[in-house]
């Protein structure tokens, strides 16, 4: 399976193809239109994986603007989320590397909680940070899975090509994934 | 024994993967930021390998012509012909081998010593079809005529193949150095 | 022979050595053996019926170029080869331009399948010089990193729609403008080919 058999998978994939030829034309607009598509997604997928906004921020504008660099060289077959959360990826990979061991518990601050916004859900907050407890203790390559799979609903198909790993090595790193977090997060509460 | 399937979440992490589900919105100031530091880069070109023709075209002084700066100018005086008609007031004629068509080809080499083209036409032979140079001495021309069909061909630029920065490029070359094609045709 | 090199001579001295000798001959730079196997090649295309003049041209631009013998020998043989398959694709009656320029073609990436289409498109067959001007286009935009099958669908849709001669060579002309005031090829060819056919190609 490669990139090419991705194509059509994303609904505005032709879209996106075309805002980066325009970009690669020198419209300025199109790139920006390709940032306010897809910044939301990647931000949110790197804010979990890193557990860190602030880190999030960083990681996700360093791959845009490798993105925008590498623009010529894109694959106007392949999806451009795709494309783009690959080399996120990879950044937060690296940036996970180069971190000095530290508690990755996310800074909770007023802003952060008041976005948290879970209206009807019992235990809002608590749960939030157990939730980011719970994915800080997972193996990178399996919060890097899960994440993909279940909160950026990726197929297996297109986790393959964005992490260049093989599709039952990532479907082992989910499964394990689910089951470690469904144990943490037991834990949690009946702590 | 497991017998959930790695595609479906289990139920117990449904709320939590809601959660996680929820919209991290960038906030203006990064979203400017980007923008700016994008901008700030580099004009996006196609990076192509800038191959010779381009080089030239761009006005670039292209090293391996050892200073001498080309740009194309090839006028194709068959193009538009019809096999009756006569084009730019030069006689078509004919031989033995059929129809002939004048060719005029032109290039910009104020720097150059000697000027020819090599191609199917003459059998790649420098000597052959030396160029004569404008009274401006900028730019080298000459006139040829050739049979209908379909040529490969280069300006020989003091020593030095170069194809014609403003003909089609021939699919890449056996030999190291890309050609220039011209179709001579009758309609 | 001889009086095939006199023609020759003669019409060199008269049409300022244009003209294409009746006879053909391989380069003297070649050691023998190599002519010998260029002969051998140069035999069987004309045997199969194949056009010989682009194989002793092909070895005459490797000896300006200063390839080596085997280089040579190599590149005439892959063209034989090409010429042979693009013949299969685009028809045992085709003209030697069409033949050169659909082996142009398939070297440079385009699929027999494809090419057999553009040779036989909707519209009825083009003539022989708007095919291998069509071609030729087609070729000039891969070599500017056109992706292969983009520039056969944009090639094929302009001949669907009976474009000229001087549609395709103001196309290729347009891309370069394009090209050099910074455009991506193939954004522009996307463009400059739906100004001329309408709904863009599938």
């Amino acid at each position: 399976m490669t990139a090419r058999d991705l194509r059509g998978y994303h609904e505005l994939n032709d879209d996106d193809a075309w805002l980066v030829q325009s970009a690669l034309a020198g419209d300025a607009r199109a790139f920006a239109e390709l940032v306010d598509r897809h910044a939301p997604v990647c931000l949110r997928y790197a804010t979990r994986m890193l557990g860190s906004r602030e880190d999030a921020e960083e990681a996700t504008q360093d791959a845009f603007l490798r993105a925008h660099r590498a623009l010529d060289r894109f694959d106007t077959t392949m999806s451009f989320r795709t494309w783009v959360m690959s080399i996120l990826i990879n950044r937060c990979r690296s940036m996970l590397l180069h971190r000095r061991r530290r508690t990755a518990r996310v800074q909770l601050d007023g802003a952060a909680v008041d976005a948290a916004r879970a209206p009807d859900r019992s235990g809002g907050v608590e749960l939030r940070d157990a939730i980011d407890h719970a994915l800080a203790q997972l193996d990178p390559a399996q919060r890097e899975a899960f994440l993909l799979k279940h909160v950026e609903s990726m197929s297996y198909e297109e986790m393959a090509v964005a992490t260049g790993a093989g599709i039952s090595a990532l479907k082992m790193r989910v499964q394990r994934a689910c089951d470690r977090l469904q144990l943490l997060l037991r834990e949690d509460v009946n702590a | 024994m497991r017998d959930h399937e790695p595609d479906r979440l289990p139920e117990s992490l449904a709320l939590a993967v809601d959660l996680m589900r929820q919209e991290e919105v960038p906030s203006a100031e990064w979203r400017d930021e980007l923008l700016r530091r994008a901008s700030a880069e580099p004009r996006l070109m196609r990076r192509v390998t800038l191959s010779v023709p381009w080089a030239i075209a761009a006005g670039v002084l292209c090293a391996a012509l050892g200073g001498a700066a080309v740009v194309g100018v090839t006028r194709y005086s068959a193009g538009a012909a019809s096999a009756a008609r006569v084009a730019d007031g030069v006689a078509a004629s004919t031989t033995a081998n059929g129809m002939m068509l004048p060719v005029t080809f032109s290039v910009v080499a104020p720097n150059a010593a000697s000027v020819s083209i090599v191609g199917d036409f003459n059998r790649w032979n420098p000597a052959a079809l030396p160029m004569r140079r404008s009274p401006d001495g900028r730019t080298w021309q000459v006139e040829v005529r050739l049979p209908l069909g379909l040529y490969a061909y280069a300006f020989m630029i003091d020593g030095r193949l170069a194809p014609d920065p403003a003909a089609p490029h021939a699919a890449a070359d056996d030999f190291g150095t890309p050609n220039s094609m011209l179709v001579v045709r009758g309609s | 022979m001889r009086h095939a090199l006199i023609a020759a001579a003669l019409s060199a001295a008269l049409f300022g050595g244009a003209a294409k000798a009746q006879a053909r001959a391989l380069p003297d730079r070649l050691s023998a053996p190599a002519r010998a196997t260029l002969e051998r090649t140069i035999d069987s295309a004309r045997t199969a019926g194949l056009p010989v003049g682009p194989l002793y041209d092909k070895a005459s631009e490797g000896v300006l170029k200063g390839a080596g013998d085997d280089q040579i020998v190599r590149a005439v043989r892959s063209l034989a080869r090409s010429l042979a398959d693009a013949r299969a694709a685009v028809g045992t009656s085709s003209d030697g331009s069409v033949l050169t320029a659909a082996a142009s073609a398939l070297a440079a990436g385009v699929t027999p399948v494809d090419l057999r289409r553009l040779a036989h498109p909707s519209s009825g067959e083009p003539s022989a010089s708007t095919l291998a001007t069509a071609l030729v286009t087609l070729v000039d935009l891969v070599t500017k990193r056109v992706p292969v099958a983009m520039a056969t669908t944009s090639i094929q849709s302009l001949l669907d729609r009976r474009a000229t001669d001087q549609q395709f060579t103001s196309l290729r002309a347009d891309v370069d403008r394009d090209i050099l005031a910074g455009r991506a090829p193939e954004a522009s060819v996307v463009e400059r080919v739906r100004a001329r056919t309408g709904p863009p190609p599938s």
